[in-house]
């Protein structure tokens, strides 16, 4: 059988995961941008930046059967740019690289309906949980 | 590994007559024929489609849970069926608009203030090629259009959704 974690563990490991987002004074911010990611979670950002959401202050409720909720996150109400969303980055306010993901309409990390973004529009985000696998 | 829930929503201005003004003047003036073309198309179908009233069917919640996706009427589909594309046709679209250029370089970073009263940093970019850049926001505010037009509903506008 498999190496796993308990629930109790799985809810402090998320807990530290999602807590290093609130480093900083500031708040933890999601960019949407265009293109790949960059190959690896800590190399320096790639594509253009189309929009910044900010999550809330703690970032996260409490982390549960190993998955945790993020809080409101506050959309950005007159994106920079206009492309295709195709991949997410996410920083504490000091600007530290947290983590990343892909973007894409109905797939991806982040999933759009419409993934398309016009200069001057409206981007949210309605739901954003982590998880720590078992 | 349980499914993640992450669910974002895009809701662009509505495009109004001096933007149409705007962009044809811009693709005529282009010199990608491709381009050029690709974006007189999608004129034509948002300027055919604003032609008649906006749908008044019953709606649902958008999966963003940021306002309510009305359906198109089966008669407004049917009027603009021709005009437009298909969603693989779409998706083509935003291969060949995503290579244009933005017409922007960078230029620092600016402070702004998030909603809870905390600070975070962006960062900013100056516009260096006006033609550029009315070109990349034209292409990307029509495709955005079409992609909405295809899922049969109203365009979720910021207008509309009322944000």
């Amino acid at each position: 059988m498999a190496y796993r974690l308990a629930t109790d563990t799985r809810n402090k490991a998320c807990d530290a995961i999602v807590d290093d987002i609130d480093a900083g004074l500031g708040a933890g911010t999601i960019a949407i941008r265009t293109g790949l990611q960059p190959t690896n979670v800590d190399d320096v950002d790639t594509g253009t930046l189309l929009g910044t959401l900010t999550f809330s202050d703690p970032a996260f409720g409490a982390a549960a059967t190993g998955t945790a909720t993020a809080g409101s996150i506050a959309s950005d109400t007159s994106a920079d740019a206009s492309g295709t969303a195709e991949h997410f980055r996410i920083k504490d306010s000091d600007g530290n690289i947290h983590s990343d993901g892909t973007c894409g309409q109905g797939t991806g990390d982040l999933s759009f309906d419409n993934n398309v973004i016009v200069a001057g529009g409206t981007i949210a985000i309605s739901s954003f949980t982590v998880t720590q696998p078992v | 590994m349980a499914k993640q829930h992450r669910v974002g929503g895009s809701f662009a201005p509505s495009i109004k007559a001096d933007d149409i003004a705007k962009y044809r003047a811009a693709a005529q003036a282009h010199g990608d024929q491709e381009v050029s073309e690709a974006i007189l198309e999608l004129i034509e179908m948002v300027e055919l489609f604003q032609q008649t009233p906006d749908s008044t069917l019953p709606g649902t919640p958008h999966p963003s849970g940021t306002g309510v996706v009305t359906p198109l009427t089966d008669e407004e589909k049917k009027r603009i069926f021709d005009k437009v594309p298909w969603k693989r046709e779409c998706d083509a679209l935003a291969v060949l608009f995503n290579a244009l250029p933005d017409g922007t370089v960078p230029d620092g970073t600016e402070e702004r203030i998030a909603p809870n009263g905390k600070p975070y940093k962006v960062e900013k970019r100056r516009v260096v090629d006006e033609h550029a850049a009315t070109i990349r926001k034209a292409a990307f505010h029509l495709l955005w259009y079409a992609y909405e037009l295809t899922f049969d509903r109203e365009p979720m506008t910021r207008e509309r959704v009322g944000i």
